[in-house]
């Protein structure tokens, strides 16, 4: 887990994220090296984690949450872990769906969010009353690549919202801006009105440099006299094998 | 190096043995060589097993192609199984033209002899390196002016499919249906990857190399955004099924037939993307003389860590030599004047073109004394 970022957005241990839906979004980077610090984040604090891995396989978070020190294997015994795997979901799916009719544009099936919703609900529902509970989905916007309608999408993002509004859960995906599907656009509005907190990584303009990988912005949403209030803290990152490091912006090492 | 326990099934696989690869020391996976020790060296090693490889194709498509037959001549230099899939033309027309493995040499360090004396205040800076492996430890180097010929391949593990045969079948959709064909050979042949309790079941496992050439061309389909939705399903459960079984991918796009967003994602589905851009037919500029085309990373491979790994750059450029495919670092012209930089390539080339113009233009930059 990553400390510098833990004290940046005011996390902990003991102060785990109540109630957020947080989302991820990255430009000319890839960001999905955060979802392992929440994952063991809560796993150090002994709390419950579901993953659904759309983009990786398992083992690939295993071995990376290793090295930030926790043990994905050892928790899935103890039940602290549970992993929904899309990957082999949509593969079985694709490949024995061999319908006549000219479903084309459907590798998957239109179920398979609400379905997906539903076992991620039954999931949260089993996690003890004390315990909090964090829903992880790799990437949302990958289904957009897929061929999802966006409204679907939406429509599951609003869902895990209401997870969090009933349970002490919390919710977090990641969005790439850089795919190509026409509607992604809009998905970025509507994961923003939903979401309480906002990582926002954005790769260097000048391109890719070894010292600073990028810019790291938190917006956290909070709600202050009646109104919304968003905090904003910029950072620069550089990612290493085993942690990340935050600097102000052109205050990084190798400048000084 | 430390072994790690055996994982799961549908993982990265350490711990089993299989001729042709290696485990690599700190992210528990599996390598292989792609057939080209440079790129083995810019992927930190060698691809691992259970990965999709895009390359996105030069717009002759000749050394993608190279590629592709360097990619499936290490499959049957390590005794894998290859299984080729083309639909722009017959697959024998490759399998016949696999090049030869050479016998391995290892690159010697000519600069090892005390004969040049370095100035003093170099002596203690690290030498440049200017070809980007130098000791390959189990990649081949192929000879491209020999091929192997049909009775070396009779022994090993050879599959294609044909494309090219379906076109007068009824296929709905061609993409579906390769993806159904791939799965069939992995499960007739073996090549799943073991689960737990196969563990002492390990001296039959394999790999399966599958190479798929000009995907995406307009034989697939339509370059529409129809297509590359297809095509991004399809990639999304090609890496799925490698991950669950011992295969790995290197698949040649014809990029520059997409708008550069549907190339983005497909590179987003891809867990590594290298692109090929070759000087053939275009005026090649003065600096780049003894190489054929630059080689670009375009999405670096992560795979089981936190960052992937990142070679000292990003900017490559390839020769194609008669027993190697060398990629080299590009390095930038010496340091000049205060500004030079990246613009320092710009500057010499706009030098030398203004130089050459019949009128004489007159240049408005002083010419560079070097």
């Amino acid at each position: 887990m990553f400390e510098e970022l833990n004290r940046l957005a005011g996390w902990s241990t003991e102060k785990l994220p109540d109630r957020e839906v947080i989302f991820i979004t990255d430009k000319g980077c890839n960001g999905t090296f955060l979802l392992h610090h929440f994952i063991a984040l809560y796993l150090k604090a002994g709390q419950h984690v579901v993953l659904v891995t759309v983009e990786q396989s398992f083992a690939h978070y295993s071995v990376a949450c290793g090295k930030l020190g926790a043990n994905l294997t050892k928790s899935k015994t103890e039940g602290k872990l549970t992993h929904v795997d899309m990957m082999k979901a949509g593969l079985n799916e694709y490949l024995q769906e061999s319908s006549p009719t000219d479903q084309l544009s459907k590798g998957f099936s239109n179920k398979t969010l609400e379905q997906l919703n539903d076992m991620i609900h039954d999931l949260v529902n089993s996690v003890p009353v004390d315990k909090k509970s964090i829903v992880i989905v790799d990437d949302l916007s990958l289904f957009l690549s897929l061929g999802f309608p966006i409204e679907d999408v939406i429509t599951f993002y609003h869902k895990m919202k209401y997870i969090t509004r009933t349970k002490p859960a919390s919710f977090l995906t990641v969005l790439h801006l850089d795919g190509s599907a026409e509607d992604l656009p809009t998905l970025y509005p509507n994961f923003s009105y939903y979401g309480t907190c906002e990582l926002k990584l954005e790769g260097l303009e000048s391109g890719y440099s070894k010292d600073v990988h990028g810019t790291l912005e938190v917006i956290q949403k909070s709600m202050k006299n009646l109104r919304t209030v968003f905090e904003r803290k910029v950072r620069q990152y550089k990612v290493t094998e085993r942690t990340l490091h935050l600097f102000a912006p052109g205050t990084s090492k190798a400048v000084l | 190096m430390k072994k790690v326990t055996f994982t799961k099934k549908g993982t990265k696989k350490s711990g089993i043995s299989i001729p042709g690869t290696q485990p690599s020391t700190n992210n528990g996976l599996l390598l292989t060589s792609t057939g080209i020790p440079s790129l083995d060296a810019l992927l930190g090693g060698g691809l691992p097993v259970g990965t999709v490889l895009l390359i996105e194709e030069d717009h002759t498509n000749r050394f993608a192609r190279i590629v592709s037959k360097y990619f499936l001549a290490e499959g049957t230099a390590c005794n894998h199984g290859i299984y080729l899939i083309t639909r722009n033309e017959k697959p024998q027309k490759i399998l016949l033209q696999l090049p030869m493995p050479t016998t391995m040499e290892k690159v010697s360090r000519e600069a090892g002899s005390g004969e040049m004396n370095i100035a003093i205040r170099y002596h203690d800076l690290p030498k440049a390196q200017k070809s980007v492996a130098d000791v390959s430890r189990y990649g081949h180097h192929f000879d491209l002016s020999k091929t192997m010929d049909a009775l070396q391949l009779a022994d090993k593990e050879v599959h294609s499919l044909n494309l090219l045969e379906t076109i007068d079948k009824e296929i709905k959709d061609i993409f579906r249906y390769t993806l159904q064909q791939i799965k069939i050979k992995i499960d007739t042949n073996n090549y799943a990857a073991p689960s737990d309790t196969d563990v002492g079941n390990e001296k039959n496992l394999n790999i399966l190399r599958v190479a798929i050439t000009n995907f995406g061309s307009p034989m697939w389909g339509e370059n529409d955004s129809e297509t590359a939705m297809k095509i991004n399903k399809f990639l999304f459960c090609l890496r799925a099924l490698a991950r669950q079984s011992l295969m790995v991918c290197c698949i040649t796009i014809p990029t520059n037939l997409y708008t550069s967003t549907q190339v983005e994602t497909f590179r987003q589905l891809c867990d590594c993307s290298v692109e090929l851009q070759s000087f053939e037919g275009k005026k090649k500029n003065p600096l780049y003389k003894q190489y054929h085309g630059l080689l670009k990373m375009r999405k670096l491979l992560c795979l089981n860590s936190l960052l992937p790994y990142v070679p000292e750059t990003l900017d490559f450029a390839f020769e194609l030599k008669k027993t190697k495919f060398v990629i080299e670092y590009l390095h930038l012209p010496p340091d000049v004047s205060d500004t030079a930089s990246r613009q320092g390539v710009e500057e010499i080339d706009t030098n030398k073109v203004s130089k050459s113009s019949p009128c004489g233009g007159t240049t408005l930059k002083k010419d560079l004394d070097f």
